[in-house]
């Protein structure tokens, strides 16, 4: 009889657990679909005003982590004081020990170890990009071996190519190929849930645009 | 509905009550308002910043105990705990400047390029972009104050009055016996090393280091590189040969290789050189490189260089200026250097180095047979107290041992010398605002049988943020030449004292520095009963003692902006010099024939992005050095006109298949200006011949491509 108490209160404590975890999820879910399509700086701060809250209310979740942390990398492109910037990027960082210890995706965790990377380069690239570069090339190479279909590491790599200049072997003639494949690597995603980031579609699609003008 | 809406207020009222308004101003230690400051609450992403006035104003839903965070570039960042409990908080706040010690540098006599700093004068880079300096080392140096411009037909650097023999080339802090290329007469010889190899270039000027001696006037000091950054293969070709280099790196350790073959027909071609050569400058050398860090941070660096080269070309006859002599020269040099520095304890360091060359050069003079071989060993042993960013003392010892064998025609010459050192100087910093530098060499010459003793003191004081004063000096010693030493003399060391002072400001991309200097030289190598002849090669020395002297006064100026315009980089360097010496076979104490009084070097540099493309030019001028016409009445006070030249590179960087590749195009002396250097007279003195630059107008082409991703890329 004990066993089988024991049982329905795990089963309770699973079941409420998995209905906390749908709920936060359909509670971000309208604030993360198609987040990489957000212009605004204002439009990012009312987007992560509300993941703030989402995250708040759920304890050691890694999702509004990963999605705290996802908007602060981007707001950090957008303000222009330095030291803004880069306390958007400690942020975002600050938050990647909760975002290990959740998530599952090994190779996401490398892209947004990436993504961080890219962004402190970008506050100042011409001192930084030697030690920032080494470690966002390092994150792709290991997202790549741990899942080749991640569209996220050619993403990346065709917006730090779109970026760099072209006598480095940049702009967006080479930058072109990255994002076709990143847009076959985005087609072939059929669970897009925010558990399972896909952010970038939208963006892909457009610099694809913007590299073919 | 009424209900509905009534309650919608009051759900929005309790929300606006809900809101906590923080407001505060933010000053310095001296109570003045610090504008543009950011504020933010720790663990938020919400940033706000402060007025001209210092104030701020948010709101915050928060609640409870937090951590207040304030942030200003140039101030020490600053959290302060809060409790939120109230609708509104106020806290005033005064931020601290961010202490300056480690930003204190002595910069008496002193000119650092180093990647590792960030209050370097020059970068590694600007010495390879620099028009004019033809990529070397040296050549860049030249557009540095307190640097004689050497008009093409010196080798060596000639520093605030001193001649090419008085400054020592030091790789790692190990002697680079014959670092530049052999002498050969009326054409100046490069350095023997990539600028690329160095992360680092400590120039000095005078008032040097106690961990260096041997050299009166200057110290060049080249730091290695450590690990390279990624493996790679560099491919290099230009009118004057053919380059090939790679890295290989693993974990914690990499090994490098160069090989390079230099043939200077393609160039002789087409720059129509005022020299005839007869056998065009030809060579081939070999590399190697491994280098490894410790796991406590420690590195152990070993290097091999071997380059074999030969050259021949015609001169005028001394004794009839109408006949020419053929000079050839063969050489063959190899050097290695081996350096390993670890930490003992968190307080002690210690370095250990060793280095070894060998040099053979076989010369013709028209039937005359000259051969000149030297060697040298080196050891060095450094142990490195650095307890704090207060204090650094170094307590070294070395030993260099080294031959000359010298075989000219029927004559022989022969020396060893075993010089030791012993040497300790400390970096003190008592106060944030002034650092003291003294210290102590003392050696002792095994060849002479007698030692010195050499003190050196620089102190530096901060008189704001971006200003500094300096002072630097010392005593030098030197021994004699080694065409002295070959002939059997003996004379005692030379020595000079310097004093120096030096006003820096260094901002951000902006660096002036004026600084004025004295030195006296005593005890120089002086020969006796000879009458006095130009020719440096000359084997016919008189009597030699030490009763040589003189002085060098002068004043060096400085100014780089790179901030003022977008892209565009440009420094002035002006330097006066009054210097009179009697040595060697001077009869009077004169200005040495090649001190100019006034150099001057403008160099511009701008990247125009779009077209990927670099773009300097370098003009300098030098007035005219004193030349010796033995028909005048006076000794050495006949002067050339003065030396100008403008230079300019142009270079196109661009990506061919991976390979990061740069295209370089070199023009020298664009306005085909015909410099005179001075002029020589025939041994009767009735016929008088210009001393000329090797080149006039020239013209250098050359590429460099370089390969770092060897991986198939995420496609």
């Amino acid at each position: 009889m004990k066993k089988v108490l024991v049982m329905l209160l795990m089963f309770g404590a699973t079941a409420g657990f998995a209905q906390d975890q749908q709920e936060m999820i359909n509670r971000l879910t309208p604030v993360c679909h198609g987040i990489d399509s957000t212009k605004s700086i204002e439009s990012w701060k009312s987007k992560l005003a509300i993941i703030q809250a989402v995250q708040a209310a759920n304890g050691d979740s890694w999702i509004p982590a990963y999605y705290n942390a996802y908007v602060s990398i981007q707001l950090s492109y957008s303000e222009t004081n330095v030291e803004i910037r880069e306390l958007y990027v400690d942020a975002a960082e600050g938050l990647m020990p909760q975002i290990e210890a959740g998530c599952k995706l090994i190779d996401e965790i490398h892209i947004m170890k990436a993504l961080i990377a890219n962004a402190r380069m970008a506050i100042d690239p011409q001192s930084r990009w030697k030690e920032y570069g080494k470690i966002f090339d390092e994150n792709l190479a290991k997202a790549k071996a741990i899942n080749e279909n991640n569209p996220h590491i050619y993403l990346l790599k065709a917006m730090s190519v779109y970026y760099t200049p072209k006598m480095f072997g940049g702009g967006a003639k080479n930058a072109k190929p990255y994002f076709i494949k990143a847009n076959e690597k985005f087609a072939m995603l059929s669970n897009k849930t925010i558990d399972q980031p896909y952010w970038g579609e939208f963006l892909s699609m457009n610099m694809l645009a913007e590299s073919e003008k | 509905m009424k209900i509905i809406l009534l309650l919608s207020f009051l759900f929005s009222l309790q929300l606006v009550v809900a809101q906590t308004k923080i407001t505060g101003t933010v000053t310095n230690q001296n109570g003045k308002a610090i504008a543009a400051a950011t504020v933010f609450i720790k663990g938020t992403v919400n940033f706000y910043q402060t007025d001209a006035s210092g104030n701020y104003t948010f709101t915050t839903t928060l609640k409870g105990k937090h951590e207040l965070g304030f942030k200003k570039q140039g101030f020490q960042e600053l959290y302060l705990p809060i409790d939120i409990v109230s609708d509104a908080l106020t806290q005033n706040v005064r931020m601290s400047a961010v202490k300056e010690i480690e930003e204190i540098v002595i910069s008496a006599g002193s000119i650092n390029a180093n990647n590792d700093r960030s209050v370097a004068i020059l970068n590694p880079l600007d010495i390879v972009t620099t028009a004019g300096g033809q990529g070397d080392i040296a050549g860049a140096l030249q557009t540095l104050p307190g640097v004689q411009r050497n008009g093409g037909d010196q080798t060596g650097l000639m520093v605030r009055g001193g001649d090419v023999n008085e400054s020592t080339v030091l790789v790692d802090g190990l002697v680079a016996q014959n670092a530049f290329g052999s002498s050969v007469p009326g054409v100046g010889q490069r350095t023997r090393f990539n600028p690329f190899q160095f992360k680092g270039t400590s120039f000095s000027t005078g008032g040097y280091s106690a961990r260096f001696g041997q050299a009166l006037s200057s110290v060049l000091d080249l730091q290695t590189n450590d690990l390279p950054d990624e493996s790679n293969v560099d491919i290099g070709g230009n009118f004057a040969g053919l380059s090939v280099g790679g890295s290989k790196l693993f974990e914690n350790s990499a090994v490098e290789f160069t090989a390079n073959y230099l043939n200077l027909s393609p160039f002789l071609l087409i720059s129509q050189p005022n020299v005839e050569f007869t056998d065009a400058p030809q060579g081939f050398g070999v590399s190697g490189r491994y280098v490894a860090k410790t796991p406590t941070r420690g590195m152990f660096k070993t290097t091999f260089n071997q380059t074999f080269n030969k050259s021949g070309l015609k001169l005028v006859d001394p004794s009839n200026p109408a006949n020419s002599l053929n000079f050839g020269i063969k050489n063959d040099f190899n050097y290695v250097n081996t350096t390993y520095k670890d930490v003992i304890n968190k307080n002690w360091l210690y370095f250990v180095g060793f280095s070894s060359s060998s040099n053979a050069d076989a010369i013709t003079w028209d039937s005359l047979q000259v051969i000149r071989e030297d060697r040298r060993v080196q050891g060095r042993t450094e142990f490195i107290y650095a307890p704090s960013v207060k204090l650094r003392a170094v307590f070294g010892t070395e030993i260099q041992h080294y031959t000359y064998n010298q075989k000219f025609d029927t004559l022989l010459g022969q020396f060893s010398e075993l010089l030791s050192a012993v040497y300790a100087e400390a970096d003190i910093i008592p106060v944030r605002k002034l650092a003291f530098k003294p210290g102590i060499r003392a050696e002792y010459s095994k060849i002479l049988g007698k030692g010195n003793i050499s003190p050196r003191f620089a102190a530096a004081i901060k008189t704001s943020k971006t200003g500094q004063i300096s002072v630097a000096s010392g005593m030098f010693y030197q021994i004699a030449a080694s065409n002295y030493l070959l002939q059997g003399y003996r004379p005692n060391f030379q020595q000079a004292i310097h004093l120096m002072a030096n006003y820096q400001l260094m901002a951000k991309d902006r660096v002036f520095r004026i600084e004025g200097y004295y030195k006296s030289y005593d005890q120089l190598v002086k020969e006796n009963g000879v009458s006095f002849t130009p020719n440096q090669f000359r084997f016919d020395l008189g009597q030699v003692d030490n009763s040589g002297s003189g002085y060098a006064q002068g004043i060096d100026f400085f100014w780089r902006d790179k901030k003022s315009i977008q892209n565009f980089d440009y420094w002035v360097s002006y330097s006066y010099i009054d210097t009179k010496r009697l040595y060697q076979n001077y009869t009077e104490k004169v200005t040495p024939d090649y001190v100019s009084d006034h150099n001057l070097n403008i160099v511009m540099k701008y990247f125009w992005m779009k077209a990927q493309t670099n773009f300097s030019a370098t003009y300098s001028y030098a007035s005219g050095r004193p030349f010796y016409n033995p028909n005048a009445t006076s000794f050495l006070v006949d002067r050339a006109p003065a030396f100008q030249n403008l230079a300019l590179t142009v270079s196109y960087l661009t990506t061919i298949k991976k390979m990061f590749t740069v295209f370089y195009l070199s023009i020298d002396n664009i306005t085909n200006r015909k410099n005179i250097l001075g002029y020589r007279y025939s041994m009767d003195g009735m016929q008088q011949y210009p001393i000329l630059p090797p080149f006039y107008f020239n013209v250098f082409f050359g590429f460099n491509m370089s390969l770092k991703e060897f991986n198939k890329d995420e496609l």
